[in-house]
Parts: C-alpha cells; sequence; structure tokens
C-alpha cells in the first residue's frame, strides 16, 4: 500500500491504527496466502514473478524513453477518422502559426 | 414512393442497417419486446432476435458502457437513451469514454457507435425528458452531434450515423415523431453530415434552427410572409460537424440572422453560431445577430411548456427587432 501521489500526505488525515489495521487486509498478500494454502503458490514463484513484471516494466519505460516527442499537432491527432470542418482549420491554423 | 413520420423513418433505417450488416444491433431500455417508448424499434427483435435487440436495464451509463465494449470487439451498436436529459446518469461513458476512445488508444480502436436519444419539448412530458441539453456534447470533442428536423433526414442521417466510423449522438424530436409525413423512399440511402439545408428560401432575414426549432422557423416564416417580411430557414442538420460555410454565406446574403433553438439561450449552441457569424461575416451583416431560445431556468412542469419554450410570436418579435 502506498501514497495516492507524491503530493499526498496521509499522517495528515489517516490514523495510523487503520493503515496498519488495512494492512491486515492487503489484496494482493491475501491471494498470495490463499495460493499458498492450496500449494499453487510459493515465494520461488513470487520472486519470479517480481522479476518478469520488474523487467516488463523497464522495457515499457526504455521503450517509452526512446520514442520521438510528440509533435505539437498531434494533439489533433485520432480524434476523428476524418477532422471535421472546424478542427481542421484549428490545426491549419495552428501549424501556419496564427491563433 | 411511401410516406413516413419520423417514428417510420427512424424504423425503416435501422431495418434496411441490419439487413445489411450483421454486426448492427439495438440495445436500450424497453427497445426489445415493447418496441421503444416511441415505438421506433418496433417489429425489430422478431425480425432479428433478442441477441441483437437486446432489452437493457434503466442503466444509461452501462448502455452507452456496453455499446463502447461491443464496438471495441467488433459490433456495430446503436444505442437508444430513453430522453436526452437521461444521458446525465451516462455522461462519463458518453463525453470521457466514448468520445476519447480514439485518442486515448492512439488510434488503435475505435468506437462504431450510435447513440439515439428522442428529446425536447411540447408533448408534455415529466420533468428531465425534455431537456435539450446538446450543447453540453459539443464540448466533448470526439462526438457528432446529429439533429434531424423531418423524416426524410431523420434516415438518411440515421444510415450515415450507423456507418460513421467514430460516436454520433443522434437526437430526435419527439414533439415531431408523428407530426408529419413525407416521401421517405424504400432503400438505404445517406444524407451527409455537416451539410446545412435551405429549408425555405427568404431575401430580408435568415432563421437559423436545428431539430423541432425547424418547424417552429417555418411557421414563424409564413406569419412574417404575411406582414411583407421574406425570411429563409436554415436547418444545421448536424452541430458537428458544422457547415460554417452554409451558414455564413447564407447570413451574408440576407444580412440579418436570428438563431433559435430549445436549449437555453445561455451558452446554447446559438451563441456558438453568433460567434461564429462575427468572426466570418461581421460586415456583411445589416443588424446584429438575435438569438431566440428557452429561457434560462430549468424546463417547467407541462402546464408550463408553452411559455418556456421559444414560440412564433417570439421568433418573429426577434425578426422584427432585426429588421428595425
Amino acid at each position: 500500500m502506498s501514497f495516492h501521489n507524491t503530493t499526498d500526505n496521509p499522517s495528515r488525515y489517516e490514523d495510523p491504527k487503520e493503515h496498519e489495521e488495512a494492512r491486515t487486509r492487503d489484496p494482493i498478500e491475501r491471494v498470495q496466502r490463499y495460493l499458498t494454502a492450496l500449494g499453487l503458490w510459493d515465494e520461488k514463484k513470487a520472486a519470479a514473478m517480481t522479476d518478469e513484471v520488474r523487467e516488463e516494466n523497464e522495457r515499457a519505460l526504455q521503450m517509452a524513453y526512446a520514442a520521438d516527442a510528440p509533435r505539437p499537432d498531434d494533439v489533433f491527432a485520432n480524434v476523428y477518422a476524418t477532422l471535421p470542418p472546424r478542427v481542421a482549420r484549428q490545426k491549419a491554423d495552428f501549424l501556419d502559426g496564427g491563433a | 414512393m411511401p410516406q413516413r413520420n419520423i417514428v417510420e423513418a427512424v424504423n425503416n433505417a435501422l431495418v434496411e442497417e441490419m439487413e445489411a450488416d450483421p454486426r448492427v444491433m439495438v440495445l436500450g431500455l424497453d427497445v426489445g419486446k415493447l418496441g421503444g417508448v416511441f415505438r421506433t424499434t418496433s417489429g425489430l427483435v422478431d425480425r432479428f432476435g433478442a441477441d441483437r435487440v437486446v432489452d437493457t436495464p434503466l442503466a444509461e451509463a452501462s448502455i452507452v458502457g456496453a455499446s463502447l465494449g461491443l464496438a471495441i470487439a467488433g459490433m456495430v451498436p446503436v444505442a437508444e437513451i430513453q430522453f436526452l436529459g437521461f444521458t446525465a446518469q451516462g455522461f462519463h461513458q458518453i463525453g470521457p469514454q466514448l468520445a476519447k476512445y480514439r485518442q486515448r488508444s492512439r488510434g488503435r480502436y475505435h468506437c462504431q457507435v450510435t447513440i439515439r436519444a428522442p428529446f425536447g419539448g411540447g408533448i408534455k412530458s415529466p420533468e428531465f425528458h425534455s431537456d435539450a441539453v446538446e450543447a453540453q456534447f459539443v464540448q466533448t470533442p470526439g462526438i457528432k452531434i446529429v439533429m434531424p428536423s423531418n423524416p426524410y433526414d431523420a434516415k438518411g442521417l440515421l444510415i450515415e450515423a450507423i456507418r460513421d466510423p467514430d460516436p454520433v449522438l443522434f437526437c430526435e424530436p419527439d414533439r415531431l415523431y408523428r407530426a408529419m409525413r413525407m416521401e421517405v423512399p424504400d432503400g438505404a440511402y445517406t444524407v451527409p453530415f455537416g451539410k446545412a439545408v435551405l429549408a425555405r428560401e427568404g431575401e430580408h432575414v435568415t432563421l437559423v434552427a436545428w431539430s423541432a426549432a425547424v418547424e417552429l422557423c417555418m411557421r414563424a416564416a409564413e406569419q412574417l410572409a404575411s406582414e411583407g417580411v421574406s425570411a429563409a430557414v436554415l436547418d444545421l442538420r448536424t452541430l458537428v460537424p458544422l457547415d460554417i460555410e452554409t451558414l455564413c454565406a447564407q447570413a451574408a446574403k440576407t444580412g440579418r440572422c436570428v438563431i433559435v433553438h430549445e436549449a437555453p439561450l445561455s451558452a446554447g449552441f446559438g451563441a456558438e453560431i453568433s460567434a461564429t457569424l462575427m468572426e466570418e461575416v461581421f460586415y456583411d451583416l445589416d443588424a446584429p445577430v438575435a438569438r431566440v431560445g428557452a429561457f434560462d431556468v430549468p424546463f417547467p412542469a407541462a402546464s408550463l411548456e408553452a411559455y418556456y419554450l421559444p414560440s412564433v410570436e417570439r421568433v418573429v418579435a426577434a425578426v422584427r427587432r432585426t429588421m428595425e
């Protein structure tokens, strides 16, 4: 369990006891305990999956870093199959350096 | 050639497209066994079966959300929300989700979804049913907004909507559902989006409208003619895409323009049209652009709706002001 985002500060509104109590109900941990009890899960599998997910995230991050920066007029991309005339004109004016 | 009203035209469009394309399906509250609250989907479940004509729970967010998922999976859903005012319960699924899905997935997915929604006043329905909230969806780019005013356009625009690769909000004027009949041919045809049409020629002033307000403007133009004022009526047909070219050319031609809509005046789509005319044809205008809308108050009880909605009298009065 973590914060909502980097500007969040749960210490200002959350009772630490509530947090500790909620930790005992962490659904990811509960599912792991449940699967372990069924003999379907163990630490080795958990570690392997963690590595796999971490690598997948890392690949995705590198791909995103390596991608070309979006072009300014990409704000008009993929909104409609064919831009309505008014939006097409906004795009043309924008590319023209106008308003 | 067969004569159809809007209910029959919508039904016929659905039949044509479901016959032609097995991916096309209909879902919504009571669209199956009942045939829809206004009977627009009458007979479809018998013809195409309950797998393609699905009665849903009363849950607008789920109706639209399920349509989005079905579209991604390759179906072409036509969802019915019983009244446009009820889209409030499904708004997140329409604007933030459906309209944005192409962009959110960087073009990997698109949503070929049509949402049909009857709307508008004049039939003495209870609260929430009559709200003309079409402009709210202009602020959620990615969805097209279609507002037919007559049976021929209703069929052609609905087929165009179903075939459009992007989501379409298709608003049907409930006051006009059975108010008029006209020639609506059998067989599929489309009416293109973004093409306004001159419903009536006129020299002195242009009345700009969509959906049921077009019919109102036609009556106002008739009365104005008896007073010697020649009023054109421009039917926008679609708000997104907007036919700026025809709008501006027509306003410039008559030099006077009155925009009429059923939605509350403030921030209604009339404000967008007026601003567009200021930007594009200001120097061709002979008078300030005028607007006639509903008052900026909630849609009232049935006994008061005639006073709330724009009327022939209010349209004529606005025209007289621009003629001074």
